[in-house]
This record gives C-alpha cells, sequence and structure tokens, in this order.
C-alpha cells in the first residue's frame, strides 16, 4: 500500500474572483522508503503540493490519502495532530528552536507527542548519533554551522517516527560539502530505517541523489522518472 | 515544564527589551503601592483628625436636645452611662460636656460660638487640645473664668492671651445670661470648626451660668481603642441609655463616610490608569517579540505544535516578565512606605490649604497588609490580561504564510 496517495488533487486560488490554479487534477503514489524529489521551475506549484501532502493546506478537491487516511476534509485542530504524529519537516531555513540545544531541540517534538522522559531522550541522542552530531548535544543552533543545524533539523523530523519526511528546499542554504554530507545521511537513514522521503527542490545535487524524480509545470505533472 | 523552560529562555532572548519590561513592571507596582499609600495616608489624616478632634468614635445627646438645642436636655441615665463608660475596657478616652452655642463678644467685634463646658484633664485626653494651643494654655494660668479659642476667632475679634470677651447665652429656662472670661489660650487646630466656632470654658464656671446640677451634661464624646468595637460599643451603650441617641462618627459626620467611598473611588481610578498603562507597555513589547518570531512560531504549529500550548507559552513569557518586576517593585513599594511611615512627607509649604481640609501637613503613607495583595493580584490579572491579545496574534498566525518566508 502506497504511504502516500494523491488521487485527482487540485487547488484553486480566488475561485470566486479570478481563479488561480495552482494544482490541477495531480495523481501520484509514493510508496514506503521512496527517495523521491519533486521539481520544477518556480510557480510551477511545488510549495502548493507540498503544503497540501504535508497537510498544512487543504485541496480545493481531489483526496490525499496518508497511509489509508484521508486528510483533506480533516479541521485545522486534526490536521495539527495528524502533522505531529505522522509528518516530519525539515525546512530551508533549518528553523530550529533557537533558545534550545540540539538535544532539546529533537526531544521538543516527541515531548509534545507525550512521549516519556526516558524514552524521548534515548531516541533523541540516537538520532543526533545517527546524523554525526553525537558530540554537540548541548549546542544550541546559534553555535552550529548551516550544515550541522540541517542535520539536527533532519533527526528532529526522524524523531516523531513520521510516516513520511517532507523536505523543502532542504540543501538550500548550504555549501556543496555540506549538501554532499547532508544528502548522503539522508540517503544513509532512507535505506537503513526505510524512511520515505519527499523534497521539493531546484538543487541538481539532491535530484542526482534521488530514486524518483516528478516534475511538475503549470500545477500538472509532466515527468515522472524512476531511477 | 518544558513549556515554562522554552518560555523563560524565551524571556531572556532580548536581555534589553525584557529588562525595560521588567523594570516597567517594577516601577510600576512601587507607583501603585506609593500612589495607594500616599492617598490612604491623605484620607487616613484627614478621616483621623476629624474624629479625634471633632467627632470622637461616639457621641451620645438626649433626643431633644439633638432636636431642639436646648439646654434643659441633659443626658438621660447619667449615672448608669457613666459606670457602664468606666468598666469599658475598649474605650480609651471620654469627656463629659456642657453645650451651648451663644455669642462671644470682645471690645471690638462679636461672633457666633459653640460653647464647651469640659473637664480640662478629660477633654485633653479625648481631643488632645492641649497639643493645639499656640499661645497660653488649655483652660490655665487664669484664675476666673478662662476661656479657649481659636486664631481664627480670636483675629476676628482682635483678642489675644488675657484678653476680657464676654459669652452670652440663654440658661435652662430660656433665660439670657452673659459672664465674662479671659483669654487663656489660643488654638490652632487642623479643625476648622475649631479655629472659628469653638470656645472651651471649664464646666464647672459655665454649669451656674446655665442653672444646671452637678451631674448633668449634655454630651458625651468617646474614642475607642480600636475602630472594629466601635458599633458593638455603640449598641450596648443605646440599651442603657434611655432616652439618649448614641451616635457613632458615621452617623454624625456622613461626609466622611462619602468622602471615604469617594476615596475608594478615586484609588480604583488611579489604579486602573497605572495598570492600563503598565498593560500597554507589556502588551507593546510581547506583540513585538511574536511578531519577531513569525517564523518559528510558524514552524512550530506547521510540526505539530497545538494552538493551546503556542498561546500559554506567550502567556508564560508575559507573566514571568510580571512575575520578575512585580516583587521588586513590591519591595520598593513597601521600603519607601516603611520608611516615609517613620519620617512623614513634608508638606508643609502647602500646610494653609491642608489645614483648611483638616489634613495634617506631615503625610504618613499608609497601607494595609491586604492593600499589598490587592496589588500582587491586580498585577497578576493584569499580565494574564496584557498576555492575551500577543497570544491571540500569535495562534493566528498561518503555518503555511511563515514556511513561504523560510
Amino acid at each position: 500500500m502506497s504511504v502516500i496517495s494523491i488521487k485527482e488533487v487540485s487547488k484553486i486560488y480566488n475561485p470566486d474572483k479570478i481563479p488561480v490554479k495552482a494544482v490541477d487534477k495531480v495523481d501520484l503514489e509514493i510508496e514506503k522508503g521512496e527517495f523521491t524529489a519533486i521539481v520544477g521551475p518556480s510557480g510551477s506549484g511545488k510549495s502548493t503540493f507540498l503544503n497540501i501532502v504535508g497537510g498544512l493546506d487543504n485541496p480545493s478537491s481531489g483526496a490525499v490519502v496518508i497511509d489509508g487516511v484521508d486528510i483533506s476534509t480533516f479541521k485545522e485542530s486534526a490536521l495539527i495532530d495528524f502533522r505531529l504524529n505522522n509528518i516530519g519537516f525539515v525546512f530551508q531555513s533549518y528553523n530550529l528552536i533557537p533558545v534550545l540545544s540540539s538535544l532539546e531541540n529533537v526531544e521538543f517534538i516527541m515531548l509534545m507527542q507525550k512521549i516519556p522522559k526516558e524514552q524521548r531522550h534515548a531516541r533523541a541522542i540516537e538520532l543526533l548519533k545517527e546524523v554525526g552530531l553525537e558530540k554537540h548535544l548541548d549546542r544550541k543552533p546559534s553555535e552550529l554551522s548551516g550544515g550541522q543545524q540541517q542535520r539536527v533539523a533532519v533527526a528532529r523530523a526522524l524523531a516523531s517516527r513520521p510516516k513520511f519526511i517532507l523536505a523543502d528546499e532542504p540543501t538550500a542554504n548550504l555549501d556543496s560539502h555540506s549538501t554532499e554530507n547532508l544528502m548522503g545521511m539522508m540517503a544513509d537513514i532512507n535505506k537503513k530505517e526505510e524512511a520515505t522521503f519527499l523534497f521539493a527542490t531546484h538543487d541538481q545535487r539532491v535530484i542526482d541523489k534521488a530514486r524518483r524524480v516528478v516534475t511538475l509545470e503549470d500545477g500538472r505533472i509532466v515527468k515522472d522518472e524512476k531511477r | 515544564m518544558v513549556l515554562l523552560k522554552v518560555a523563560w529562555r524565551n524571556v531572556w532572548r532580548n536581555k534589553t527589551r525584557s529588562g525595560v519590561v521588567v523594570v516597567a513592571v517594577m516601577l510600576g507596582v512601587w507607583s501603585l503601592i506609593f500612589a495607594l499609600a500616599f492617598m490612604n495616608g491623605f484620607f487616613k489624616s484627614y478621616l483621623s483628625n476629624a474624629i479625634n478632634k471633632d467627632f470622637s468614635h461616639v457621641q451620645i445627646h438626649s433626643k431633644a436636645f439633638l432636636k431642639d438645642g436646648e439646654v434643659g436636655f441633659v443626658l438621660d441615665n447619667f449615672q448608669e452611662i457613666k459606670k457602664a463608660l468606666e468598666g469599658d475596657k475598649t474605650i480609651a478616652s471620654y469627656s463629659y460636656r456642657l453645650k451651648t452655642n451663644g455669642m462671644i463678644a470682645s471690645a471690638k467685634a462679636a461672633r457666633g460660638v459653640d460653647i464647651l463646658g469640659v473637664d480640662t484633664i478629660r477633654e485633653d485626653q479625648l481631643t488632645r487640645v492641649q497639643s493645639d494651643i499656640v499661645e497660653g494654655n488649655f483652660l490655665g494660668g487664669i484664675k476666673r473664668n478662662p476661656i479657649v479659642i481659636g486664631r481664627d476667632l480670636a483675629n476676628k475679634l482682635k483678642v489675644k492671651i488675657r484678653s476680657k470677651v464676654v459669652l452670652t447665652f440663654r440658661d435652662k429656662d430660656g433665660e439670657l445670661v452673659a459672664a465674662s472670661f479671659r483669654v487663656a489660650g489660643i488654638m490652632e487646630s487642623v479643625s476648622v470648626k475649631k479655629n472659628e466656632l469653638t470656645a472651651y470654658v471649664l464646666d464647672k464656671d459655665v454649669r451656674n451660668l446655665l442653672k444646671l446640677g452637678p451631674e448633668e451634661f449634655h454630651e458625651i464624646a468617646l474614642l475607642c481603642k480600636e475602630e472594629e468595637t466601635v458599633e458593638t460599643l455603640r449598641t450596648a451603650l443605646q440599651q442603657i441609655s434611655g432616652n439618649n441617641e448614641v451616635a457613632s462618627w458615621r452617623t454624625l459626620a456622613p461626609e466622611l463616610e462619602v468622602m471615604q467611598s469617594q476615596s475608594k473611588i478615586s484609588l480604583g481610578i488611579i489604579v486602573g490608569i497605572i495598570m492600563l498603562a503598565l498593560c500597554f507597555g507589556i502588551i507593546n513589547t510581547m506583540l513585538m517579540a511574536v511578531l519577531e518570531r513569525f517564523k518559528e512560531i510558524g514552524m512550530l504549529m506547521a510540526i505539530g505544535m497545538k494552538k493551546s500550548n503556542v498561546f500559554a507559552m506567550i502567556v508564560y513569557e508575559t507573566m514571568m516578565l510580571s512575575i520578575i518586576g512585580g516583587p521588586f517593585g513590591l519591595f520598593l513599594g513597601w521600603a519607601s512606605n516603611t520608611a516615609l511611615k517613620e519620617k512623614g512627607i513634608d508638606l508643609s509649604s502647602y500646610s494653609d490649604g491642608l489645614d483648611k481640609m483638616g489634613i495634617d501637613s506631615i503625610l504618613r503613607p499608609s497601607l494595609e497588609q491586604s492593600d499589598y495583595m490587592f496589588v500582587v493580584f491586580s498585577v497578576m490579572i493584569m499580565a494574564v490580561l496584557a498576555a492575551i491579545f500577543p497570544a491571540r496574534r500569535a495562534i493566528k498566525l498561518d503555518p503555511i504564510e511563515a514556511l513561504h518566508k523560510i
């Protein structure tokens, strides 16, 4: 069964005035353990598509089924709960909580899931070890490099044991060395933990690592290439 | 707990800004306490002077005397009342008075006057009149018919110490009687009435003129040790007083009670204004803090932080700022009140005006423990109210909008 099943999803902005179709009847199935890049030029609908898949926005029509649950009709509070327990987010600007250490940042999401202290502490350490930051547990984001911060963000995204990880331009602010490291690390985690990754990216280095590349143009899928 | 931890750390992200708010809260609480204590001291001074110098806590008169003012209407059941007063431990002091009104005339002028025939020791214990004497003394130093009058009355009559004045009034039978007295003392009281309209004479000097017996009086005035016992004592005395009217200062001077309630309203307005200023300061700061963290709060909501938690986090931050500043302000307020209570605030440059209002020129700020608790409670309520607007603003953030800014 697909982890993500997108069925005829459309998103129309300003339906009553000057309608703008950001996503137009998109169908897409993402299987467990996929490492997929969504690519396309600016204005192609990548961001809107990711918002819908990530449960941050509702589609105008169609269904978004995550692990068998249709979230397209969920109310806001239900979507917040769903995001917390099912989706991991990695953002372009890392967006860690600046007043918390690496360890606390990773623990924070598990705390919201009400996971007992010992368990969340152990998992946070394990994840930070996995992303190679076991020596930086107590460092605040401001004491880490961009690459290191993004690694913490990946660890945080994995912490809640999500159904999939949504990464929006994760390497946009990284140099080539950090990008190489991050992508290598995410690919390893993808293989090792069978974690499903869905990237929105312009970065050719990310696209090169992806095992499936979906190209969007004018809100429609124009190419779906599996490698 | 972690929310509290995050809120605490967020408070100190911008130390200068938080510091300014903490100092503002501290000064706000201090000014609140000081304003309350100052106003309270102001009113207490007025009330205390009115009670101690004019009305006393309780006064007893014959009902007929109150109605007609005729000197023949003396106190009923005097012996029984006297016995009760002597045995009551809640009473601080009391005085028996003969009371009438008449004319006082000097060689140059004449005025209407309230004449009080008193026992000097009892009267001084009750009204501390000796402390108001600025020239001469309280009915002493003159062998025959001494009289004490207020400074304003003395000026109007153009008399000084040892000057002769003539009192004219009606006796028990309604006949006009007149007698000459010599000025033994001139007083300057915070009571306007005493300065302009009162003449003290010895009860023995006026008793014969009024044709009254040795145990006949028109008025008993008394002070209780504690204000709280006034009503109980008044009720008890009323029961043994026959045809007398036993009235507390609240009945004798209803304007004091009106002033008391008005002062509470004024204090409420002052508290409201200071709280409002404080509240807007905090709202402004917290709103800046929220807007500055637009991305971060949006991200927290995107990854699944409940709106209630975001709301709570902002409320915690606001309350922390108040909780840090509040106790400092409280301490500062308590310290300044304690220091000024001993020494008082010297308002002697306004003494003319204050005297006319019946207020001491040395003002002692005064605040009860319950008032301090009121301030603490008000600041806490204000902090929660001030947090609502920024917290609501925070939870209204659209995570998508925040993500687009990433």
